[in-house]
């Protein structure tokens, strides 16, 4: 099975990105997987990535194919990194994946996401939700 | 008449005297006195006369005067004459005669206006008569002035009781405005606070649940380490499973508690199809519809919308209908039965079963409590029902129940019927 480029995962709770990034090992999607634990820090990071401002021997720097973002996150939360992110080069935007991942079924921030017109999970995330998520936006990888 | 006997005996005694011949000093004397008599009288007469203001009195003193005067005049006529004779003295003897007798004549005439003139002692008693009245008016007015001081003073005191009742009035609405403005001000706070409540609830609920997530995440992950032949920590697992997810189930149900409280804005209004939702429910529920065996029928035919939020509809029927589920009797099959009607200004949503049914007597009061259970036999949360009033209060409508120990349950849901195009209330 193709792997994903890279994977980030952008939520101030610690422990939830410690069992998403071992539940994504697991399922073996990719073997780059970054953890951020905001909007802020993870845009940094993309937006030297876009501008090509890292090592590139350095594996720590990768370009990302898919992005699960938390919303509600100190200094910026998951809605403010989308409208920046949106502000990134269209060329470097155009093959990254992003999925909100919210908390509640029946919540505002639901509504939202759905308004936003990306990909959004509720937690926990499983392998089904992973799996369901890979089929839609990566049918070449499954192969 | 007394003046007119005294009047005619002279005229005789001088038609006497005139008959008489050579008299002597004694009779001058006698005459010269009448005379003096007579003038003295007809000048008493004539002052009166001239003082008096009536008429009638007047002309009378007027006429006693001239009949004196000729008298006199006549008198001194004869001293004048001695002898009698002379026909010019005769004449004017007859012509003093003939005025007097018109002067006697005149009051003749003057008798029905002398009769007419009051006596003294009618007058007096006229006047006292009079003045009876005048002091019986006197009374009468000064009774009235009494009487209407009395009034005035009346007018006066009402006045003050009626400004005094107006100031004591003046201070009530005052105080009842400051009160009121004190009440719009607790329920300003009242409403702040339960918006902060609800928020608190919303938060607390949201933040454990992610917390609550990764302690089930990691509950995972630890059985997916530990070796698989453990039968006795596998039940440990099952048991700390349950409590994770009870906890989780908790905080949804907070959760949506809080969110039902948020009041709705005009643009989450539609007209909503009943058969639409219960078709999202039915879907929803599809799990315990078929492990429970429920059969359930609707008509919607007679009112088949209402002008409602989607949303809340659907916590409404799914509230509903599961809770027909949660207290369905064991021993027959379930039937749930959803109809629609019209009932003054309500659409009424009835929605029936024939579960175990309840009490409503023991337990009408708090059926819409928050988490109040009356069942331990199922898994329920205690907000279901809580849920079901809030949107209904919130909206302006109403629930009611009715229940059969054994029989089953009716749940009747009132909304508010609005105009199907224009969404105005009917």
């Amino acid at each position: 099975m193709k792997k994903l480029r890279g994977i980030l995962l952008i939520d101030d709770d610690d422990t939830n990105n410690f069992l998403n990034h071992r539940l994504l090992t697991r399922m073996q999607v990719s073997e780059k997987i970054r953890e951020f634990r905001n909007g802020k820090q993870a845009f940094d990071y993309l937006y030297s990535v876009s501008q090509g401002h890292y090592d590139a021997a350095s594996s720590e720097y990768f370009k990302p194919a898919l992005i699960l973002l938390d919303i509600n996150m100190p200094v910026m939360d998951g809605f403010e990194f989308l409208s920046l992110f949106e502000k990134l080069n269209e060329d470097f935007r155009k093959d990254v994946v992003l999925a909100l991942l919210t908390t509640s079924e029946h919540s505002q921030d639901t509504e939202r996401a759905a308004a936003s017109k990306i990909a959004y999970l509720t937690k926990p995330l499983t392998t089904e939700k992973v799996q369901g998520l890979l089929d839609t936006y990566f049918p070449q990888v499954q192969e | 008449m007394v003046l007119l006997t005294q009047e005619t005996s002279p005229t005789g005694f001088i038609g006497a005297q005139a008959g008489a011949s050579g008299p002597d000093g004694l009779v001058l004397v006698g005459e010269v006195l009448v005379v003096t008599a007579y003038v003295l009288v007809a000048c008493v007469l004539f002052y009166l006369a001239f003082k008096r203001d009536d008429r009638e009195r007047k002309l009378v003193l007027l006429l006693f005067g001239v009949i004196g005067l000729m008298g006199g005049g006549v008198h001194s006529l004869n001293i004048w004459d001695g002898d009698g004779t002379g026909d010019l003295l005769l004449v004017v003897r007859l012509i003093f005669g003939v005025m007097a007798l018109g002067a006697a004549i005149l009051l003749f005439k003057a008798i029905p206006g002398l009769m007419a003139i009051p006596s003294l002692r009618q007058l007096t008693r006229d006047n006292s008569k009079l003045q009876e009245q005048v002091q019986e008016r006197l009374r009468a007015e000064e009774a009235l002035r009494e009487s209407q001081q009395e009034l005035e003073q009346r007018v006066r005191e009402r006045s003050a009781q009626a400004i005094t009742a107006n100031r004591e009035l003046e201070r009530e609405i005052e105080s009842r405005k400051l009160a009121e403005k004190r009440l719009i001000a607790a329920n300003y706070e009242l409403i702040k606070k339960n918006a902060d409540l609800d928020d608190f609830v919303y938060y607390a609920s949201r933040d454990l649940k992610g917390p609550v997530l990764n302690v089930a995440g990691l509950v995972q992950a630890i059985r997916e380490e530990l070796p698989t032949d453990r039968p006795e920590l596998s039940q440990l697992f099952e048991r700390l499973d349950d409590s994770v997810a009870r906890i989780h189930r908790k905080l949804n149900n907070l959760a949506e508690v809080s969110r039902i409280q948020k009041p709705l804005t005009r643009e989450q209004l539609e007209m909503v199809h009943f058969a639409d939702v219960l078709e999202q429910v039915k879907e929803k529920l599809q799990e315990p519809l078929q492990e429970s065996g429920a059969s359930l029928a609707a008509n919607f035919s007679v009112t088949p919308t209402v002008y409602f939020s989607r949303d809340n509809l659907f916590s409404l029927l799914e509230n509903l209908i599961s809770n027909s589920i949660k207290y369905r009797e064991p021993q027959r099959p379930l039937h749930i039965f959803l109809s629609t009607e019209l009932q003054d200004r309500y659409v009424v949503l009835k929605v029936q079963d024939n579960g175990i049914g309840m009490d409503l007597n023991q337990y009408g009061q708090q059926l819409f409590s928050l988490f109040r259970r009356f069942h331990d036999h199922v898994e329920g949360s205690g907000v279901g029902l809580y849920i079901i009033k809030r949107i209904m209060d919130n909206n302006q409508g109403k629930v009611e129940v009715q229940s059969v120990p054994g029989e089953g349950t009716t749940f009747l849901l009132y909304f508010v019927n609005h105009d199907q195009h224009t969404g105005a209330r009917v």
